[in-house]
């Protein structure tokens, strides 16, 4: 992971973790999704592709929101967060020969979703430096009807429940690139500083210590209020 | 040592971090969050705000993606995932069927119209620009005073005539003469007809065309 937050594709041990970090984990029993993403790889180096198909439904399903979340907080637009989501399953599951059990299919799912999100993020600088910023799609996001119990009571919540993410979104975009991705891998993937650690390729300590500054940072700049 | 000083606010969101992964508390950080009511108050705050930031983002998360939404995007990838073997469609560019060659040859026609009349303008333009040129001008206006002949017949009783010019009978050239001036009358009665006040309106779109006997006199100077 460079200091960027973008994720390294070579690892010791191919697969994202450490050599003796992988080693450690092996000895762990499997994780539901990681037995049904070997069964997905088995099903497809057999030439079974419907059925491994059907099974991946499952991951997707497991993991959709998840990684939803993930992405919108990296990408701040619901489309594009979206877009980025749809490719992250699509990638993993035309590379799903190369994913080895060492470690969660989370993690290695997480993986590509991080790397596809700051391509996207790159990709927006690039255009943002050219041509002016498009407000329409965080316009369409805020004007978007909330679904279900979660909406806000009135008018005057919302608003302030806008406001407040605002802030924190603003505040988020200012940490560095490690520490947004260590914080929101976190916060908002579920991660523990191990599974970040295997999925930055960061020491664990490390991850810790870039978790601590952008907590620190972000209360900071929140003054001590989320 | 713990024990005696308040625990950093780094401390405290590695307590925060390690409840909520369920792993386990540093025990003598957890005892100190147990004696120490400053520090188990900072705690709160700090497990406030954390929890704050993850609710909104479920909140606001929730709120973007519906059930029909997560429904639609499971669909999406199951499509996607449908042509992920299969190689692109080239679509082939669009050819004539058999039997368009005679609308083919009924549009080749017309374009050979249009060309040949498009040419034909541009050399009736070329032309035109060339015989109209500025010596012919000149001569035109000046012609009018100098060789003004002696009408050979009164064309109307109302119309002045111009004033005669004497043309040497001894000339060598004198047959030859004789028949420019002729011709020179003629046309020089057909302007006096155009210059009447009845065919005056007419006078603006003589000015427009070459006359003549501007012609045949640019062939004889040549």
């Amino acid at each position: 992971m460079n200091e960027h937050g973008a994720i390294r594709h070579a690892e010791p041990d191919g697969d994202g973790a450490p050599v003796g970090a992988a080693r450690e984990r092996r000895a762990q029993p499997l994780t539901a999704d990681t037995v049904v993403a070997i069964e997905i790889r088995e099903a497809v180096a057999h030439g079974h592709i419907d059925t491994a198909r059907e099974r991946f439904g499952d991951l997707v399903a497991t993991h959709q929101r998840r990684a939803l979340r993930i992405a919108f907080q990296y990408l701040r637009d619901s489309a594009e967060a979206d877009e980025a989501v749809q490719d992250a399953f699509v990638k993993a599951f035309s590379h799903i020969e190369s994913y080895r059990e060492a470690w969660p299919f989370e993690v290695w799912f997480t993986r590509i979703l991080i790397n596809g999100c700051l391509d996207r993020r790159k990709a927006r600088a690039r255009r943002e430096r050219w041509f002016a910023p498009a407000e329409e799609a965080s316009i369409a996001d805020e004007a978007r009807p909330t679904f279900g119990g979660n909406a806000e009571p009135n008018p005057e919540a919302r608003l302030l429940a806008r406001e407040r993410r605002a802030r924190l979104a603003g505040a988020i975009d200012k940490l560095n690139g490690r520490q947004r991705t260590v914080f929101v891998l976190c916060h908002y993937g579920d991660c523990t500083p191990r599974e970040v650690s295997a999925i930055t390729g960061l020491n664990e300590s490390t991850v810790r210590v870039h978790l601590f500054r952008a907590a620190r940072k972000l209360r900071g700049l929140l003054g001590g209020k989320a | 040592m713990i024990g005696q000083r308040h625990l950093s606010d780094d401390r405290l969101y590695e307590c925060f971090v390690a409840a909520q992964t369920g792993d386990a508390l540093d025990p003598r950080a957890a005892e100190h969050l147990v004696d120490c009511a400053s520090c188990h108050s900072r705690y709160a705050e700090v497990a406030n705000v954390m929890t704050a930031l993850r609710t909104d983002a479920d909140a606001e998360v929730d709120a973007l993606y519906s059930a029909d939404a997560l429904h639609a995007q499971q669909s999406q990838i199951a499509r996607r995932l449908e042509h992920l073997g299969h190689t692109a469609q080239v679509i082939s560019f669009p050819r004539h069927a058999p039997g368009s060659m005679s609308g083919q040859s009924s549009r080749i026609t017309p374009r050979w119209l249009a060309a040949a009349a498009a040419a034909g303008l541009f050399v009736g333009v070329g032309l035109g620009s060339s015989l109209q040129t500025p010596a012919f001008s000149s001569v035109r206006r000046a012609q009018a005073p100098v060789t003004a002949p002696a009408p050979v017949a009164e064309p109307r009783p109302t119309a002045p005539a111009p004033a005669p010019v004497a043309v040497p009978a001894s000339s060598p050239a004198a047959t030859a003469a004789d028949t420019d001036d002729a011709r020179d009358k003629f046309m020089e009665e057909l302007e006096f007809a155009l210059s009447r006040p009845r065919t005056s309106e007419l006078l603006a779109f003589d000015d427009l065309t070459p006359h003549a006997r501007e012609i045949s006199l640019s062939t004889r100077l040549q």
